[in-house]
């Protein structure tokens, strides 16, 4: 069950990126690694899965651990390409500096 | 044809509402096409009406609670989904078709009237859409089977009367005139709502079939409760005294609605609730006496008031006061039946007279008798129209009101012979005051500086058309007591004497002191210097009311709203909202657009939710202390 622990640790420095960094490819980047951790997951439960007859089956959330490295790579382009249009309007790429709203 | 109105009279009641907005929706397509929409809602319940008196049988055999046995039923549930859902529906009976007929007639007449004499008014659709939603008011409050049906049009005819009255809402008086009708109207709803909610009580159902059954084995203080709780709704409807100060200043609506409402059919509304709900007065001598005395009294006083007006339409107004003060009167002599045939009699000569009063003021620009004189001449039409109603109103002979009066005077005179001497006199004064507005008006030298005129052919037709039963509708006096269940009187030969040489006289008098038109008036004044003028100001009852009923009320109302509305609502209304307001500020600080905070507040919440249902607290608690070592 080391994997658990694993993917723990591996959203936790994830999570950690997303919510210090101000640096918009940065916090991007740490989203992906989030993204892991969910991955490692599924798959390791996939490989130790002792579920009885009538749970999930094991091959198929191995499945949707591939699904979801194809889709982080889909996200990763479309997050990039909006960052860039987005880094172009407001002249700036640190988030901390792309405010509109003031409570 | 009868049959077929009678079988679908649910529709009937419920055309004129929708005619309603379609008045008003045709005249944005046409000025000529509101009247004719707007016709189609009396003459709707003027059909109904008579096919009801057509087919309404014969009494005899007959032992329900109705008078006759009623020509058309249907009820359905009202309030559904409450504990004690209503039934609400419609019976006619005989007294309901009188009532139809005689609401039927009048509204046409008046919406034909209206074409001549709204003509140039900007709010011709309107005015027109408002006649049709008045009509169908007073409908609901007569076909319904029900102290709720009635309760329903009872508020609806006054809302119509309020917004007629105030038609003119550009003129201070008619909008005045319009809030004090409500507010003194609604002074007598009150009571009647009061008298509903004590049978709701005591009986538990509101039908008039539960209500009378219930009669019997109501207690007598319980019925006479009740029916003097009823009896002050239909003294300010009816305007009575000391309910009747709003009936004069309706005078500011147009004319013909005047006629219908302020004549006609609302402000009989209130001898038609004490006749339909007539088995509790019958049960309570108390109660009877109290109505007797209130309309003597009325029937008397307004026809002093009306000796000295100068105003064409107020001595019309004061006297419809008295003449409703004349039927009440009737009701609690027990001459249920002569109440009512004088309602039916009245509603026809008094609505003539004030269509009539109405072609003169469109005549001469002008209300005021003394500027009036020798019409006859200019408008004889009108003049020959409004001799025939006023010899009616006077109770000259083989004239409708002839009849009605005679049997209202010989029912009260046997039961108290005071109460029918003030009707006497009362009488006297009736002929004496529309001989003087006949001879002023009609007769003499023209005084005015107009070119009085006649009206166009729908002015003239309905003055034509309700001539027919100001004069002859005395003699439909056996079939109005036929559907009212009994049989008609026999005319009594001394009463009748009596009533011929009052009417005479009076008329005589009238006609002999007022031979001089205006000058006569003046000369009136001058004779009696200190009861003349009393007379014209209505004895000063409104300053009265003014200083001991309506100032204490403002004043007690403007302390309320200084002192518990400006002192204590307010600051807690406000310091609510200002609480409000402040946590808000507070809370909307969090959102001030970083996105990383957004998410490390979302963190927070998943870490505590997770700790809040995930961990075990209790066991980990007991570890806690276990590894302590307290437990």
């Amino acid at each position: 069950m080391t994997f658990i622990g694993l993917a723990l640790g591996v959203f936790c420095i994830g999570l950690y990126g997303v919510l210090v960094r101000r640096d918009t490819v940065a916090v991007l980047a740490s989203v992906e690694v989030m993204l892991g951790a969910a991955t490692v997951m599924l798959v390791g439960l996939s490989a130790t899965s002792t579920l009885p007859a009538g749970g999930a089956d094991p091959s198929v959330t191995g499945a949707v651990g591939l699904v979801i490295i194809v889709l982080a790579a889909a996200e990763a382009s479309i997050g990039l390409a909006l960052l860039l249009a987005v880094s172009r309007r407001m002249k700036t790429a640190r988030l901390d500096e792309m405010q509109e709203v003031n409570g | 044809m009868a049959d077929v109105i009678l079988d679908n009279i649910g529709l009937v009641v419920a055309l004129p509402f929708i005619i309603a907005p379609l008045v008003w929706l045709a005249g944005r397509i046409s000025r000529a096409l509101v009247p004719v929409v707007a016709l189609l809602a009396p003459l709707s319940v003027l059909a109904a009406g008579v096919s009801a008196v057509l087919k309404t049988g014969s009494f005899e055999g007959y032992t329900g609670v109705y008078l006759t046995p009623p020509v058309a039923e249907g009820s359905f549930r009202w309030l559904l989904g409450t504990e004690q859902a209503i039934t609400m529906g419609w019976t006619i009976d005989g007294l309901t078709a009188i009532m139809l007929v005689v609401v039927g007639l009048v509204a046409s007449m008046v919406v034909i009237f209206s074409i001549g004499y709204m003509a140039e008014d900007s709010g011709y659709s309107r005015y027109f859409a408002l006649l049709a939603l008045f009509t169908g008011s007073m409908t609901v409050l007569v076909v319904a089977d029900g102290l709720v049906g009635l309760f329903v049009g009872w508020e609806l005819v006054g809302a119509c009367s309020y917004l007629l009255i105030g038609f003119w809402y550009t003129k201070p008086a008619a909008a005045a005139a319009a809030i004090k009708a409500f507010i003194t109207t609604r002074v007598g709803d009150v009571g009647l709502l009061l008298g509903i909610g004590v049978l709701w009580q005591t009986v538990g159902r509101l039908s008039y079939t539960d209500v009378f059954a219930a009669v019997e084995s109501m207690s007598p203080a319980m019925i006479t409760l009740v029916a003097l709780l009823l009896f002050v709704g239909a003294m300010g409807k009816s305007a009575q005294f000391p309910l009747h100060i709003w009936l004069p200043e309706a005078m500011e609506g147009p004319t013909p609605v005047s006629a219908l409402i302020h004549a006609a059919t609302m402000v009989a509304a209130g001898v038609f609730l004490v006749a339909r709900v007539w088995p509790l007065f019958e049960a309570s001598a108390d109660a009877r006496l109290v109505v007797l005395i209130v309309g003597a009294f009325t029937a008397l006083a307004a026809a002093t008031i009306a000796l000295a007006q100068t105003d064409i339409k107020k001595v019309l107004a004061y006297s419809t006061i008295s003449q409703l003060g004349f039927m009440f009167a009737a009701l609690g002599a027990g001459a249920w039946v002569a109440a009512v045939f004088h309602l039916a009699t009245h509603a026809g000569f008094k609505a003539l007279l004030f269509l009539g009063s109405g072609s003169v003021i469109h005549g001469t620009g002008t209300q005021d008798m003394r500027e009036m004189g020798g019409l006859r001449k200019q408008m004889p039409v009108t003049a020959g129209t409004w001799i025939v109603g006023s010899l009616a109103l006077a109770g000259v002979p083989l004239f409708s009101g002839f009849f009605s009066k005679d049997e209202i005077i010989h029912g009260v005179l046997v039961a108290s012979p005071i109460a029918g001497a003030a009707l006497v006199f009362a009488s006297l004064l009736t002929a004496f005051y529309i001989a003087r507005a006949t001879r002023m008006t009609f007769f003499g030298e023209y005084r005015g500086t107009h070119h009085p005129h006649e009206g166009g052919w729908s002015m003239k037709l309905p003055l034509l058309v309700l001539a027919v039963p100001a004069a002859f509708a005395g003699f439909a006096g056996e079939r109005i007591a036929e559907l009212l269940g009994e049989h008609a009187e026999a005319l009594d030969p001394t009463t009748a004497a009596i009533s011929i040489a009052v009417a005479l006289a009076g008329v005589a008098l009238g006609w002999y002191v007022y031979r001089d038109g205006a000058v006569a008036e003046s000369d009136m004044e001058a004779r009696f210097p200190r009861m003349w003028p009393t007379l014209r100001a209505a004895y000063r009852f409104d300053p009265a009311v003014t200083a001991v009923v309506v100032r204490p009320t403002l004043a007690a109302s403007s302390w309320l709203y200084e002192s518990i509305d400006r002192g204590v609502i307010d600051p807690l209304a406000e310091g609510v909202g200002g609480i409000a307001r402040r946590v808000g500020s507070g809370v909307a600080r969090v959102q001030y657009g970083d996105a990383q905070w957004y998410v490390s507040l979302i963190g927070a919440g998943v870490v505590l939710v997770l700790a809040i249902a995930v961990v075990d607290w209790a066991t980990l608690w007991q570890r806690i202390l276990t590894i302590v070592g307290v437990g």
